[in-house]
């Protein structure tokens, strides 16, 4: 269901002008900046990377059944993307789902699965430990989830009951709003003493559903808990915790950094590029990446203010339309860079409504 | 060595492992190995082979290396470790995120044992730090690897002989539970180490017993096991040889028998999924598990009742191997084997699909010509290869290989000597009917042995050992099964909290205990 009614959004949404490739880019949360651009320009920051396991063929595989069930309309040629049949617009409802609304996509992408992994690690090693067991083989494998909830153990070390009732009252409250089905979901998952949660195909099976809506059905929890603890750190300390990362300022790339230095050094882009052996666009696309990173970086040297005034009131009146779309409807020319500039401005302008969505 | 020595060995065990006495051959390859001799240690599997580099890794100053076939027996065992807070051992692989790795790599010097791929062991940044630190011990384990996938999956096991010449030629241990004389042979030319003291361990299981069972088609393969497993066994195995049909009777099985607790485990699943379900097993809440040849190696659970092959194995050792994996501790278990004459077109099929035919390969090395004559000589191991020839993942490494090692390819680079590649040709071509008709070989011999009338435990191991012990009852069909011996082996079923609210879950784990 979840799954289905998110592809068919993102259908409607795109409504032809994106490949079908745009859109497992967008749900498995590519980090291009054409993708990134995509996501807010049509609105679709809810879905963006909720899914990055997603398989490619498992995605084409359901584009095409949606299409043999009459649900989408896939068009021909290059890159074809694909729009909703009258049918597929009677089924594309969402919103009638509970958990499509808790999903953030584009804040949560990244905090969500380190969230996840801290979350369940911690559950099961307090519930061992608690229990006098410190020999239990830990069920989520990763280096720095497991160095976390360590720190975490050594803190808590002696009152772990405390802190499993603690957690215990977070996330009851936060499952006393969910439906049933999603609670118990996430309530299988779980690993404690002498108990070993369930893997996704198990609750697929034992639920009737597909394993893509189990994915993303506990991705929502998820995302319904981070957004629960960020608005109210005080009532859900423990979860608050396991949300918190060491870099919550998002970085620019390595390659870009140093374009940024030698930028700064009164370079021009052409000069960095055979400086660093680069072609010209890549170096363009480094500029895009530091103007999305840090909304104090200056676009001014590569667009001017009229240039910046006459493509945002392109991008007001055609909403959902092609990069080449929109250079067409300026007057006067400007680039393709010129305009992934500006919309990487535009997306620092609609941050803070983002992140309240 | 003198008692006292022996002694102070006993305590070393009981110190990091908590055990109070050697098992079968533990005692004399450690001590061969203390002794600096490179040894071929041959023991059952179950037995703790494990042990036998674990504890002189603490023992010896240096670092040793365990070249591990499979990412999940490697994880599984540096998980083992950790739970009994043996430190200084890590895991290098795919999954290790790079941060990761370099900071395993800054502190190479303070680890006692590390883990690693063959595929990982080929990288110039992995070889450079191992080189850094001074080289005990260097393990291959799971050794019938090298000669079973070496020739086709994993090149890079070929490659172990030159390795260990780069890392300054350290004293080696082989390990593994099964290996033929021919294969043993193959073993000791790929490592260049003509001078491996073999020590061998009968692999006979008494335990075990023996059964194949004719079977018309698919429908009567499921009855016959859904009989076996209403008769309530024990923790069962059932083998596959497809991801598909692990998760396709899986399924079935689940429908069929709601009383059950089913799964299926294959590699194409997530890592964390592998886990749980491997955990679930192990902890006793799962009573069946439908396979692949990926679970398995390494899985510790010794109450393991039954094993059925749904589909069976391509040779002999691989069959023996996951038998093995049943009656670890020495209770009554059962091999049952299901046999329908579609199945041995169908494993012929994947034996052919490993290696690319003789008029496959003529179509590759015209393709290859193309690309040296239109200037396009740069060339990798990526799928868009695989496309561009027109072979599998499997096909493209093996030839990969093939060219690398006859001079087609140098340094991802197309070499263009028509003399060499006429030979490489001739030569790749034989290599491949030969290797074909080994396979072949290994396949009759299966077949051979699921045809047998008489003893199947003697027609079994007279491949690999002289003799065998006797069991005094059930040693196989032909030798006369009371299958009774094998009912009502369930232990006692934690059950499903499917009535249970989400809350009540939540406080089993939260303030229980878990779920009892």
């Amino acid at each position: 269901m979840l799954f289905d009614q998110v592809l068919l959004f993102a259908v409607s949404r795109f409504a032809g002008n994106r490949s079908n490739a745009a859109i497992y880019h967008l749900i498995t949360g590519r980090k291009s900046i054409q993708t990134i651009q995509d996501a807010k320009l049509f609105h679709m920051q809810n879905i963006y990377g909720i899914y990055p396991v997603l398989k490619k063929h498992i995605y084409d595989r359901r584009i095409h059944e949606l299409a043999a069930a009459g649900l989408i309309r896939l068009h021909n040629g290059e890159r074809a993307g694909c729009s909703l049949t009258e049918k597929g617009h009677e089924h594309c409802n969402p919103e009638e789902i509970p958990s499509y609304h808790y999903l953030l996509g584009m804040a949560y992408h990244e905090t969500g699965p380190v969230f996840m992994k801290r979350l369940f690690l911690y559950v099961q090693t307090f519930s061992n430990t608690a229990n006098g067991n410190s020999k239990f083989i830990p069920i989520v494998d990763d280096g720095a989830a497991m160095s976390w909830v360590r720190t975490a153990y050594r803190n808590a070390k002696g009152r772990e009951a405390k802190f499993m009732a603690q957690l215990y009252r977070e996330l009851e409250k936060i499952l006393e709003t969910c439906t049933e089905e999603e609670a118990n979901l996430f309530a299988d998952r779980l690993s404690g003493h002498r108990h070993i949660g369930k893997s996704l195909d198990q609750l697929a099976i034992e639920e009737g559903m597909s394993v893509p809506d189990v994915y993303l059905v506990l991705t929502a929890v998820i995302h319904r808990m981070l957004s629960a603890a960020s608005s109210n750190s005080e009532q859900f300390p423990i979860l608050t915790s396991f949300a918190s990362t060491d870099r919550d300022k998002q970085t620019v790339s390595d390659s870009a950094a140093v374009t940024r230095r030698l930028l700064g050094q009164g370079l021009g882009t052409d000069q960095v590029a055979a400086a660093r052996n680069l072609k010209e666009n890549t170096v363009l696309d480094h500029i895009v990446e530091i103007a999305l990173h840090d909304r104090h970086y200056s676009i001014r040297p590569f667009v001017s203010e009229q240039e910046e005034a006459q493509i945002m009131n392109v991008l007001e009146n055609v909403q959902s339309a092609k990069l080449k779309e929109i250079k067409e409807a300026v007057a006067g020319g400007v680039t393709y860079f010129q305009i992934r500039l500006v919309l990487a401005r535009t997306n620092h302008m609609n941050e803070a409504g983002a992140a309240n969505e | 060595m003198s008692e006292s020595d022996l002694g102070r060995l006993e305590e070393q065990l009981h110190r990091y492992f908590g055990y109070s006495a050697f098992r079968t051959g533990q005692q004399q390859i450690i001590e061969d190995i203390l002794a600096g001799q490179d040894v071929f240690g041959i023991l059952p599997t179950g037995t703790g082979k494990s042990v036998c580099y674990q504890l002189p890794a603490k023992l010896i100053p240096g670092l040793t290396i365990v070249v591990t076939p499979l990412v999940s027996l490697m994880l599984d065992q540096v998980k083992e470790l950790q739970a009994i807070r043996y430190k200084g051992a890590a895991a290098l692989n795919s999954f290790v995120s790079p941060l990761e790795r370099k900071r395993i790599f800054r502190d190479i010097h303070m680890y006692d044992l590390i883990y690693v791929s063959p595929e990982l062991l080929q990288q110039k940044e992995v070889l450079a730090a191992l080189k850094r630190t001074e080289i005990s011990l260097f393990v291959i384990d799971e050794a019938h690897c090298i000669s079973q996938w070496g020739h086709e999956f994993r090149p890079d096991y070929l490659k172990l002989g030159d390795i260990l010449e780069s890392l300054g030629s350290p004293q080696v241990l082989a390990l593994s539970a099964t290996a033929a004389p021919f294969v043993r042979e193959d073993i000791r030319r790929i490592l260049k180490r003509p001078g491996l003291l073999e020590r061998i361990y009968p692999m006979d299981r008494e335990n075990i017993a023996l059964s194949i069972q004719p079977a018309q088609d698919e429908e009567d393969k499921l009855s016959v096991i859904m009989k076996w497993l209403q008769k309530d066994p024990g923790p069962s195995l059932i083998y596959f040889s497809s991801r598909i049909a692990s998760e396709e009777t899986a399924q079935r099985l689940i429908a069929r028998l709601p009383d059950k607790r089913i799964a299926f485990y294959h590699g194409g699943m997530d890592q964390m999924d592998r886990v749980l379900v491997q955990q679930q097993f192990m902890n006793g809440q799962l009573d069946i598990i439908c396979c692949t040849s990926a679970f398995g190696m390494g899985i510790n659970k010794k109450d393991i009742r039954l094993v059925i092959h749904y589909h069976f194995p391509p040779n002999l050792e691989s069959f023996i191997q996951e038998i093995g994996r049943a009656g670890r501790d020495g209770g009554n278990s059962i091999s049952l084997l299901l046999y329908n004459e579609q199945d041995l077109f169908l494993t012929k099929r994947l034996l052919e699909n490993e290696l690319p035919g003789e008029g496959a390969l003529h179509a590759i090395f015209q393709i290859l010509g193309g690309l040296v004559s239109s200037g396009r000589t740069q060339i990798g191991q990526g799928p868009e290869y695989q496309n561009l020839f027109q072979v599998n993942e499997t096909q493209w490494r093996f030839l990969y290989y093939q060219f690398e090692k006859h001079g087609i390819i140098k340094d991802n680079q197309l070499v263009y000597e028509e003399a060499v590649w006429k030979g490489a040709f001739q030569e790749i071509q034989r290599h491949i009917k030969h290797r074909m008709a080994y396979k072949e070989t290994k396949l009759s011999e299966m077949a051979a042995w699921m045809m047998e009338t008489g003893c199947l435990r003697e027609a079994l191991y007279r491949h690999f050992q002289e003799g065998f012990k006797v069991p005094e009852i059930n040693c196989c069909i032909s030798c006369g099964l009371d299958e009774s011996l094998y009912e009502n082996q369930g232990a006692e079923m934690h059950h499903d909290r499917h009535a249970a609210s989400w809350k009540d879950k939540l406080q089993a784990i939260f303030f229980c205990g878990g779920v009892q």
